[in-house]
């Protein structure tokens, strides 16, 4: 039987009055497994368990809210329903109370940190939350480095995320919505959004796409990602993931959609507009003046990146009279003595600088340095002296590489499309990098999501929305008239349904 | 994904059919072309930082690059020539060279003195030298575009840098035959039109002392008018800037070169080559035949107005 | 929910129409001149008459089929003439391997085609950007070197009057778009007849006091602009606006091939494609009256593996 086969069948099978036969049905779901702690007592004349997972609750919590509260019960009760509802109304101190049916529930809960107490000769389980399992604290996220901005980002824990969200957002506008995926894993979802701005037709169709993920487990963001975006051919993401929720709320003031996901510090917000990847907090929290220098550096540093080696090949190669002559001789003797040719000595570098990069992310902290050593000197360095690449190779390398790394969100995109860059330059020149670009914007121009079309507000143009895509205005004048993504929206053609 | 093989197997089909390695190559400096009476052709070239030449006879002017790579053994690329050097009495090689995009349109050039040897002329000194003497205003500056631009106009006559004797000057030239090598008044008026010159300095003598006159520039306008007889009436209207010197003797040494060119130029040959034409139909004067125009020239009045 | 209607901006549609125009500017042969200028203005004022019913329709209306099926086959005729030309430029410009560059142009042009619609509407917002960027970067090697007098050289011969009628082709397509979008079209057609009457007069006068006397260079007057204005004495652009003039004419073929297939938004690419791209091949074979064995081989395969092409239907 499959996972929702098995779980539909849980679902279906509801608690009966026996205790014990409650008990055994639980065993036998469970398995026997021994993370799965039953307490057995008497409380008022009528037998009772208490379920729990072991390093999910915890004990000062349980012992506080529960367990002293109940002890102080004298009374008999006629059967376990109104023992149950007394326990509800008078005596457990947790906020977070509800009345479970079915099996299903009841495994859920207890996975998720809740108590829950069967009474015999109740047809209902009590479920009393007193989570108190380990996660990390709140720590800067390392992936999207601020200087001015807040050093608080998101963990795997989602009520926590949910508690950042809202102390920012104090608004009952911002309306969060449950939901679980994963076949197996059971993770919670929440849906986040401004009910003032988010359109409903797309909060429904998020939540449509998400209660019906064909995955059994979710593992990371990534996972739903990939569902959530229309098509697996473009090369540049639609849904984004931010790990801050300063982000994610000027995000969600723009009309989009989050999805947090229990178990992994990236949020998804989607749409994503292309124009997104190149601005930070920090644009906002500098001089305009400054702020727009630092958007331009940066799609400068995106061409640099994507375009340097094969610009730089195919000038070397094909169109040597595009370079003064001083250049053009510093080159010429730089490549006298190289063994191998231009595009395969860039082939390999770049190819060195992937595993390099790879071989840091993977590498222990502790030996990390060893991969700097090894990568910079005895590559970089005597690879050069050994006259096996040219020093102009290395360097137009390295700047490009280095540019990438001002966009570490479009990295995959540009270790992807610089070798065949490379290979276009090589075969056809300038001409073949022109094609081979403008067959990259095409893929980017038919990137949609919900009907959104990745390269608004430029394409389709809206130039009163320009504002801060290419330089960022005043404040003042961002303030006026602030950015809501549905103005960037399709229009649907209600004929042709 | 099958869209992806797809598009992936023709990418890969044209990319991995085209690699090259790199191209070891030489970028020429100076191309000499020499032709000969009985229209023999001989190419020499000089590549960069190289003090040796190259050279062959290719059949025509147009089959140089193979010849000489054979020659050399090695490939070359033009892209980057500094000099185009001339011998002989025919310019069509040149024309050649710039319609087929051997040569760029910017590409300046020179024409020697047949009994001059390249060899030794063409060193690496003289087309700096050239350089000095267009950003000196001791001549105009001229490329391969210019001279094929004005062969190719109604008089047909062009001018072009001349080197004899270890000197500069301008030559006036119909595309088969050598016409006159202007004066260095004429050469310096030819300059002073064209007003892409650094420094523009001469001297004046003026009561017995001679004073440097230096020019900041020179704005040349042409106001053209035919008379009752439709003699032409050619006046050109000078706007000259002085850094040092008396106005006077700038104006007295502008005119003085001006006339020297116009004369040597227009009224001896007949030879448009400061846009006389262009001038002419600006002020509402229809331009004749070729042979028409050329006999305007050479009789009309050349008046100089100094500002 | 499959949408079926094409949808594009007024500045999409713009973009797409003048990148037509620019694409056929860059391959043309006609040396500049004063009266060329004046021709292209001329041409331009006499289309801006032609269009006056689009400028005066308000509301949709329906192309006759048969129009439709000939301005389609029109489409296809102006595609193939556009990627001749491409392939002359590359030629004329000593363009590394201009064999495989069209081999690669034929595979960007039928990837394009599969794409939605507004795929190519929104890339030619882009490119025209950068297109407008680097004419306005064009003047500034230049102004230094620009002869006013050779605005009064005479041309070799009468220039400009016939060609541009050929080269401005896709005035013929605009009532297709008017048909669906009378106000987007309106201005579409408006910003492409001042494109074409204000600033390509404009380049090709500034060419005329570049080139002074000089008329014949490669036979591509574009490429003589270009070798006299160079952006500096380090820096000469040749190879770069080669890169744009080859990114026009990939999208302007992309454009009218996408005419010529009636390719609704999202609709599914039909088998009637192969046949349709192999003509749109041989077309421009005959075109270019250098046919290439080899170009023949690589673009029937390139066709045989189109029919495997079928972009997906929108989602909900």
């Amino acid at each position: 039987m499959n996972p929702s086969e098995y779980l539909r069948k849980l679902e279906t099978t509801m608690l009966s009055d026996s205790l014990s036969h409650n008990l055994r049905l639980l065993d036998t779901i469970w398995n026997g497994s021994a993370d799965l702690i039953v307490t057995k007592f008497c409380l008022g004349g009528i037998s009772c368990a208490m379920l729990s997972c072991e390093g999910m609750v915890s004990s000062a919590m349980l012992s506080q809210m529960v367990l002293q509260p109940i002890h102080s019960i004298r009374q008999s009760f006629p059967d376990g329903d109104a023992l149950l509802s007394h326990l509800s109304t008078h005596l457990i101190l947790s906020a977070d109370r509800k009345l479970l049916r079915n099996f299903a529930e009841i495994s859920q809960s207890v996975s998720a940190g809740f108590v829950i107490f069967l009474a015999d000769g109740a047809s209902e389980a009590l479920a009393a939350a007193v989570q108190g399992f380990l996660s990390r604290t709140i720590t800067q996220p390392d992936g999207e480095q601020n200087i001015y901005g807040a050093k608080e980002g998101f963990t795997e824990n989602l009520p926590t995320n949910l508690s950042l969200l809202r102390r920012r957002m104090k608004s009952p506008l911002l309306t969060m919505q449950m939901c679980t995926a994963g076949s197996v894993s059971r993770t919670s979802l929440c849906i986040c959004y401004l009910q003032d701005r988010a359109s409903k037709e797309l909060v429904a169709a998020i939540r449509r796409r998400l209660e019906h993920l064909p995955l059994e487990t979710i593992l990371s963001s990534d996972y739903v990602r990939q569902f959530l975006e229309e098509d697996d051919c473009h090369l540049f993401h639609s849904v984004g993931t931010t790990e801050r929720p300063d982000v994610l709320c000027s995000k969600l003031l723009e009309g989009r959609i989050a999805v947090l996901i229990d178990g992994t510090p990236f949020a998804l917000v989607l749409p994503q507009l292309f124009w997104e990847m190149f601005q930070t907090l920090d644009d906002y929290n500098v001089p305009t003046a400054y702020a727009t220098l630092i958007r331009l550096l940066k799609y400068a540093a995106f061409l640099a990146a994507l375009l340097l080696p094969a610009v730089y090949l195919a000038i070397a190669v094909w169109h040597p009279e595009l370079l003064n002559q001083t250049l053009l001789r510093i080159l010429s003797d730089a490549e006298q003595n190289a063994p191998f040719s231009l595009a395969a000595e860039l082939l390999g570098v770049l190819f060195m600088f992937e595993v390099v990069r790879e071989a840091g992310i993977r590498l222990p902290k502790a030996v990390g340095g060893a991969v700097s050593i090894v990568g910079g000197l005895i590559i970089g360095d005597a690879a050069v002296n050994s006259g096996l690449v040219s020093t102009p190779v290395l360097t137009v390398a390295a700047l490009s590489v280095t540019a990438g790394f001002v966009l570490p969100d479009l990295h995959s995109v540009m270790s992807l499309l610089r070798p065949i860059l490379i290979l276009a330059a090589s075969a056809c020149g300038l001409s073949g990098i022109a094609v081979l670009s403008v067959m990259v914007l095409l893929n980017l121009c038919a990137a949609e999501i919900y009907r959104f079309p990745v390269t608004a507000p430029f394409a389709p143009l809206k130039f009163s929305r320009l504002r801060d895509v290419f330089v960022r205005i005043g404040f003042r004048s961002l303030a006026q008239g602030n950015f809501h993504v549905s103005e960037v929206r399709q229009t649907h053609d209600t004929n042709h349904t | 994904m099958k869209r992806f093989l797809a598009v992936s197997a023709i990418l890969c089909t044209i990319f991995l059919s085209g690699c090259t390695d790199i191209r070891h190559r030489k970028y020429a400096d100076v191309l000499a072309i020499r032709t000969a009476d009985s229209d023999t052709v001989s190419a020499m070239l000089r590549c960069d930082n190289d003090k040796d030449w190259i050279s062959a006879s290719p059949d025509t002017a147009l089959l140089f690059q193979p010849a000489l790579e054979t020659a050399g053994g090695i490939q070359f690329s033009t892209g980057h020539l500094s000099l185009l050097i001339l011998q002989g009495d025919s310019l069509s090689p040149v024309q050649q060279l710039l319609r087929d995009g051997w040569v760029a349109p910017n590409c300046p050039l020179l024409l020697c003195d047949p009994s001059e040897d390249i060899r030794s002329v063409g060193d690496e000194k003289l087309s700096d030298q050239q350089k000095a003497a267009v950003e000196n205003g001791l001549l105009p500056e001229i490329g391969v575009g210019e001279l094929v631009g004005n062969l190719e106009s109604r008089t047909g006559m062009a001018l072009l840098h001349y080197h004899s004797n270890n000197h500069f000057s301008l030559a006036l030239h119909n595309g088969t035959t050598l016409l006159a090598v202007l004066s260095n008044d004429a050469c310096r008026g030819a300059a002073l039109l064209t007003d892409r010159w650094g420094d523009f300095g001469f001297s004046e003598i003026s009561g017995g002392l001679t004073e440097t006159i230096l020019l900041d520039s020179c704005r040349i306008r042409f106001r053209i008018q035919q008379d009752s007889e439709n003699r032409l009436i050619i006046r050109t209207i000078v706007r000259l800037s002085l850094r040092t010197g008396d106005p006077a003797l700038a104006a007295q040494g502008a005119t003085r070169m001006l006339q020297a060119f116009f004369r040597e130029t227009a009224t001896d040959f007949g030879a448009d080559v400061c846009y006389l034409e262009e001038a002419a139909r600006r002020c509402g004067i229809t331009v004749p035949s070729a042979q028409q125009w050329r006999e305007m020239l050479r009789n009309a009045a050349f008046e100089i107005l100094i500002e | 929910m499959t949408r079926t209607t094409p949808e594009f901006s007024a500045s999409e549609l713009s973009a797409v129409l003048i990148l037509c125009r620019l694409a056929r500017f860059f391959c043309c042969e006609t040396p500049y001149s004063t009266q060329y200028a004046a021709h292209m203005l001329l041409t331009g004022i006499l289309q801006a008459i032609l269009l006056i019913p689009v400028f005066l329709r308000k509301t949709p209306y329906a192309v006759p089929k048969l129009t439709m099926r000939i301005l389609e086959g029109f489409s296809l005729v102006l595609a193939a003439d556009t990627a001749a030309d491409c392939y002359r430029l590359l030629t004329a410009a000593d363009a590394p391997s201009p064999v495989l560059t069209m081999l690669l142009l034929f595979a960007a042009v039928f990837y394009a085609v599969s794409l939605p619609r507004p795929a190519i509407f929104r890339a030619s917002v882009f490119l025209l950007a950068a297109a407008i960027l680097a004419f306005a970067l064009l003047p500034l090697g230049g102004l230094s070197s620009a002869r006013i007098l050779s605005l009064w050289t005479s041309p070799p011969a009468p220039q400009g009057l016939l060609s541009e009628w050929t080269e401005s082709a896709e005035l013929a397509l605009i009532p297709m778009f008017a048909a669906a979008q009378p106000a987007a079209s309106k201005k579409a057609a408006a910003s492409w007849i001042g494109a074409r009457c204000i600033a390509l007069p404009a380049i090709v006068l500034f060419g005329t006091m570049q080139c002074g006397r000089l008329r014949t260079f490669h036979g591509n007057p574009f490429l003589l602009l270009l070798a006299r204005v160079p952006l500096s004495d380090a820096l000469r652009t040749d190879g770069l606006w080669l890169m744009l003039a080859v990114a026009c004419a990939l999208l302007a073929c992309g454009f009218f091939l996408q005419s010529f297939c009636g390719c609704r938004l999202r609709a599914p690419i039909r088998r009637r494609t192969i046949g349709v791209s192999l003509l749109f091949a041989l077309t421009i074979l005959f075109i270019i009256y250098n046919v290439n064995g080899g170009i023949l081989a690589c673009a029937a395969i390139a066709l045989t593996i189109l029919q495997w092409y079928r972009p997906k239907e929108a989602s909900a």
